[in-house]
């Protein structure tokens, strides 16, 4: 028998139609290595799903209305009281997750008006203009769904983080953040990302992961477009760009967030394929919650450079408690680790009916992009 | 005042259990799980402060 040194994405493709790939999540994955060790895990599975659920604020969708008549080319646009960007053609927009309602403040905004739409609710669209000798008309005020649309692309610039700090609050003050609640005194830490189930922490050298892949995007399918604003790749906070076909999505896996005196926010769910092409990725998805460090960070200081106040582990995260200051300290995630899993499963079983194939990256990620502050200079 | 645990509203995102300062609140098995016998009515979970998916209410 020929030893097996490497497989291509191919090879998994060719299988994949045949019916016969062998793909587990990556949860599974990890313990056929402890179980085994990494030659069998490579040598018996050809693909493993990652998967991720949570708020992801750099979220938002493309829309197209078609022409109304007479025509209007937008200047200002609401969705359900919510103002979407207008900076392109006449009737193009772009819904942004964290853009609050003009009118009901932090109880809705931009995320749950993706949630709205995916959901096939009608939507309340008010736009006015300038008017031009092309477009005419002023003022427009009608009632939507996903279904008139032309195009609803959701399009997000940053998600799928590769791990993020977690966050808790030095002051004897209560702290409202995007990270939740921060209780006075250091008395909560709150986290966020799937540790061990990230896609880009399975795949920390970027090897599968690039421009091109598809993967399980909102409860659609999407593909990866680059990597993510704010991709910082040499600490190993690597972030993705994504896009995918909004009228194809679930409510399920696209949710409105509101974080309480902060703002409103998208829950979003993303699950990559990773193909285990050799023994190194084998290796690589592998990698356990003890394995990967996050910083507590101290949002009581208002400073882009926030002390470190402990360096833990997703494991020690996740046992719901970690000591800080001498105390035991409750801990919660602000993603879904039950969502993520759910996500996993199914994009596994994608994959293993022969629904979804795996797509080779056309350009892969930058590896050494550096991360830059803003410089603010005087008047 | 009890409170009810809206599931179809609910991301399982675990913040509501980790604010509870009473910890009556808890994830089991893909659900919260509230143990009225804790809970002091002190609101910090309720849809205005704690749930970012406003899946718990009065």
């Amino acid at each position: 028998m020929q030893k097996l040194e490497r497989r291509s994405i191919n090879d998994i493709n060719q299988k994949i139609r045949r019916g016969d790939v062998q793909v587990l999540t990556v949860e599974e994955m990890k313990k056929l290595v402890e179980d085994s060790d990494v030659k069998k895990a490579f040598r018996e599975v050809d693909v493993v799903t990652t998967a991720t659920f949570g708020p992801m604020c750099s979220s938002g969708a493309f829309l197209n209305f078609g022409h109304s008549e007479p025509p209007i080319k937008m200047e200002r646009v609401w969705l359900n009281d919510v103002e979407a960007y207008h900076g392109n053609a006449a009737v193009d927009c772009y819904i942004g997750a964290t853009k609050m309602s003009a009118t009901r403040g932090f109880e809705y905004g931009g995320g749950h008006v993706i949630e709205d739409l995916v959901s096939g609710k009608e939507i309340e669209l008010k736009a006015i203009a300038y008017g031009t000798d092309c477009y005419p008309r002023k003022v427009l005020e009608t009632k939507f769904t996903i279904h008139d649309l032309n195009q609803a692309i959701l399009c997000n610039p940053r998600n799928c983080y590769q791990r993020y700090n977690a966050a808790t609050n030095s002051t004897d003050k209560t702290l409202f953040t995007y990270m939740g609640i921060l209780l006075p005194n250091y008395g909560n830490v709150n986290y966020a990302g799937c540790g061990e189930l990230n896609p880009l922490i399975n795949d920390p050298a970027y090897r599968t992961i690039g421009v091109g892949t598809r993967i399980f995007l909102g409860g659609g399918v999407g593909y990866v477009i680059g990597e993510g604003t704010q991709h910082n790749p040499k600490d190993g906070y690597g972030t993705l760009m994504v896009k995918g076909d909004l009228k194809k999505m679930r409510p399920e896996y696209l949710k409105g967030a509101t974080f309480h005196n902060y703002g409103v926010s998208l829950y979003v769910g993303i699950g990559v394929p990773i193909p285990i092409l050799d023994e190194e990725i084998a290796k690589s998805v592998a990698v356990r919650d003890e394995e990967i460090s996050v910083k507590i960070l101290d949002y009581g200081v208002p400073s882009r450079n926030r002390p470190v106040v402990r360096e833990v582990n997703y494991a020690e995260l996740k046992s719901g408690k970690v000591e800080l200051e001498g105390k035991k300290v409750r801990t919660a995630c602000t993603s879904s680790l039950e969502v993520a899993r759910k996500i996993m499963v199914e994009l596994k079983k994608w994959i293993a009916e022969g629904r979804f194939l795996l797509t080779e990256p056309v350009e892969g990620l930058s590896r050494d992009m550096e991360y830059r502050h803003m410089k603010v200079g005087g008047v | 005042m009890p409170k009810r645990w809206m599931e179809e509203k609910c991301v399982l995102c675990t913040l509501c259990v980790a604010i509870c300062p009473y910890e009556a609140i808890k994830q089991k098995n893909g659900k919260i799980i509230l143990d009225y016998a804790k809970c002091a009515d002190c609101e910090e979970c309720l849809p205005s402060v704690g749930c970012p998916r406003r899946a718990l209410t009065k």
